[in-house]
């Protein structure tokens, strides 16, 4: 088979020149802002959006933090109200308090949880007499 | 007609009048009287300090016959053996005795548990009494030796009892102390029944109730607990937190009952 002289292009046959090499790719040259990557545009937009969502979060925060002081302020009559709880914590329960038929049953019950007078058993020497 | 007056005025004369007899009341009443149990201790204390004299003076006379080792030396010392151990036995039993006395407190809570703690008690008291016959005649060192080995072997189970009544009594107590609370609380539910929302205020003492129960018979279980033959295991402290958790329990029913007692009181009310 033969090659016709004049269909070959006059170029290197160096296979390590770079342009026979099949394994390197040219550098591209940088991009001028006219032609910029329309993705990285979308990218940037989304950024944007994003950081303005964030702001516009905090500003109501800090709205709603200088609002609730002032709401807290008009209901100060209503916190005031004692909940009412089973425990006597919310209710003061002096003995002049508690009514009279039933003074002397919660003495006789106070009197039964006194603590227990009753000697501790005798510390004794179990050994005596064994030498 | 004087006399005729004095015949008329035997005829009519008022029958005497006799002592009402006391209408049964709810709460079961203590066999003995406190007194008795204030008695029995005061004779447990006294003993208590003669044994400490003896203990000391057989203390001392032992290690003067371990320096001499002299005939009168030794018999100072089984003498100062002998007293001691009477002592200390009779101090054991005045404990058991004011122990199982005042098992009778409130012991109508819980008459099985108790008569079966008093009768093991009772068991003991008369062995150490036996005992303090048996020693009485001893006069030589074997003898004492022979009996202190017994008595170590004995001395577990004493302690196990002792320990056992002693959680009861407080059982006991904590018992009683539940019968007047529930008996209080129905008479305030009582008088307050009419009164709106007032009943709600006693929805959480049926697991108060609960958890006080549940307190005592874990206090109790703590009793039950295996011992070694020769190493007794005190099971005490245990059921003393217990008991602890119990009362805390008790004591917030009663402060709850007495905050009912003064909101709804129509009295307390009137007078604000």
């Amino acid at each position: 088979m033969t090659h016709n002289r004049q269909d070959i292009p006059i170029q290197s046959q160096n296979i390590d020149s770079t342009q026979n090499n099949p394994l390197f790719q040219p550098e591209t040259q940088p991009t001028s802002p006219k032609t910029e990557n329309p993705t990285s545009k979308k990218i940037n937009t989304k950024v944007i959006l994003f950081g303005i969502l964030i702001f516009i979060s905090i500003l109501l925060l800090l709205v709603s933090s200088l609002v609730n002081p002032q709401k807290k302020s008009t209901t100060k009559q209503v916190e005031n109200i004692p909940t009412p709880t089973l425990t006597s914590s919310a209710i003061p329960t002096q003995p002049e308090k508690i009514p009279t038929q039933f003074r002397d049953k919660f003495d006789q019950i106070d009197k039964l949880l006194q603590p227990n007078n009753f000697p501790n058993p005798p510390q004794i020497d179990p050994n005596i007499g064994l030498k | 007609m004087i006399i005729f007056i004095i015949f008329l005025f035997n005829l009519i004369k008022t029958p005497p009048v006799f002592a009402q007899t006391a209408t049964p009341s709810a709460i079961p009443s203590a066999t003995p009287t406190p007194d008795l149990v204030k008695q029995y201790t005061s004779d447990y204390l006294y003993n208590y300090d003669l044994y400490q004299q003896a203990l000391s003076n057989y203390q001392e006379k032992s290690q003067i016959y371990t320096k001499y080792g002299s005939i009168t030396t030794e018999k100072d010392k089984l003498d100062a053996t002998k007293i001691a151990l009477i002592s200390r036995n009779n101090t054991l039993k005045t404990y058991l005795t004011a122990l199982r006395t005042s098992l009778n407190l409130y012991k109508l809570n819980d008459p099985v548990t108790n008569q079966t703690i008093q009768i093991e008690l009772n068991k003991w008291e008369s062995w150490l009494e036996e005992q303090n016959q048996i020693v009485s005649v001893y006069n030589n060192q074997a003898d004492f030796t022979n009996w202190a080995k017994i008595f170590s072997s004995k001395w577990v189970e004493i302690q196990t009892i002792i320990y056992k009544s002693l959680v009861q009594q407080q059982i006991n107590t904590q018992k009683q102390s539940m019968v007047l609370v529930l008996d209080l609380a129905n008479e305030i539910k009582t008088s307050t029944s009419g009164q709106q929302d007032s009943q709600t205020w006693f929805n959480n003492f049926p697991v108060t109730q609960d958890l006080i129960n549940t307190n005592l018979q874990s206090a109790y279980q703590r009793t039950q607990t295996k011992q070694y033959s020769n190493r007794f295991t005190n099971f005490y402290s245990n059921s003393q937190n217990d008991l602890n958790r119990s009362k805390n329990y008790i004591y917030q029913l009663v402060n709850d009952l007495k905050s009912i007692s003064i909101k709804f009181s129509p009295t307390q009310n009137d007078t604000q």
